[in-house]
């Protein structure tokens, strides 16, 4: 049950990524991505506070896919790569910045 | 909006979903392994299998590869899914509540730096072949 909750959640968490990081991205700037990293953040924070059944399904499951490092990763060493020197160090620094400052305030909040 | 709506009703969403098992499984066992005390060891592990992975994959030409299914399966769904920012984010907050603001800095810095050569690395591996 665990299980089948984990790999479900995990499916809809990709597929909530991909649709966010589709319609959020533009050619200059991965907003889409920065959204998913932020908002995922926030609410793995949210649930520090949760039991281990749900800090595995939603929380690992759920909010670990729908997040992510690897497609930030190439994001801003492509910015890199492509000399867009502005774009990555302001992407690279609101997305760090902004991700563990929402998973605080979301670790602050939860109930 | 084309894309989006492919993207939820075509074989790439199928293809989105079976990688997103796996690698989400796939994290799942990692960080059962290696812990996720402290320095999350398993988290910094995947992130940067992941990224070397999808620096290898978006390396190549898309319309060389064996599917075009691939792209989606192994970057959007495999790679998405064993890599995650949400963990680290919050690995680093709690580290920051605890007032070890250091280690916390650390452990970003690093999985940054170290995904990010991963990215370089598997990029690196695919060009010669694509060439």
């Amino acid at each position: 049950m665990i299980a089948a909750a984990f790999l479900g959640l995990a499916m809809i968490g990709a597929l909530v990524r991909a649709v966010v990081r589709d319609r959020g991205n533009t050619a200059s700037f991965p907003w889409g991505t920065l959204a998913v990293n932020v908002v995922g953040s926030f609410l793995l924070g949210l649930m520090a506070a949760a039991g281990p059944d749900v800090m595995t399904t939603a929380g690992a499951g759920g909010l670990g896919s729908f997040t992510t490092f690897s497609t930030f990763s190439h994001e801003w060493v492509s910015m890199g790569q492509a000399g867009a020197r502005r774009e990555l160090v302001a992407y690279l620094t609101v997305t760090v910045v902004a991700s563990v400052g929402a998973a605080w305030i979301g670790i602050e909040l939860a109930p | 909006m084309p894309v989006a709506s492919a993207l939820v009703n075509g074989p790439a969403a199928t293809a989105i979903c079976l990688g997103a098992m796996a690698g989400a499984g796939a994290r799942w066992g990692v960080v059962e392994l290696l812990g996720d005390g402290d320095w999350p060891w398993g988290l910094l592990v995947v992130n940067v299998i992941g990224s070397a992975v999808l620096g290898w994959l978006l390396a190549g030409d898309w319309r060389a590869d064996v599917s075009r299914l691939l792209r989606p399966a192994i970057g959007i769904g495999f790679c998405g899914s064993l890599t995650t920012m949400s963990g680290v984010a919050v690995a680093v907050a709690e580290l920051g509540r605890d007032d070890r603001w250091g280690l916390g800095a650390g452990y970003l810095v690093a999985s940054l730096a170290a995904a990010a050569v991963a990215v370089v690395v598997g990029a690196g591996l695919r060009r010669p072949a694509a060439s």
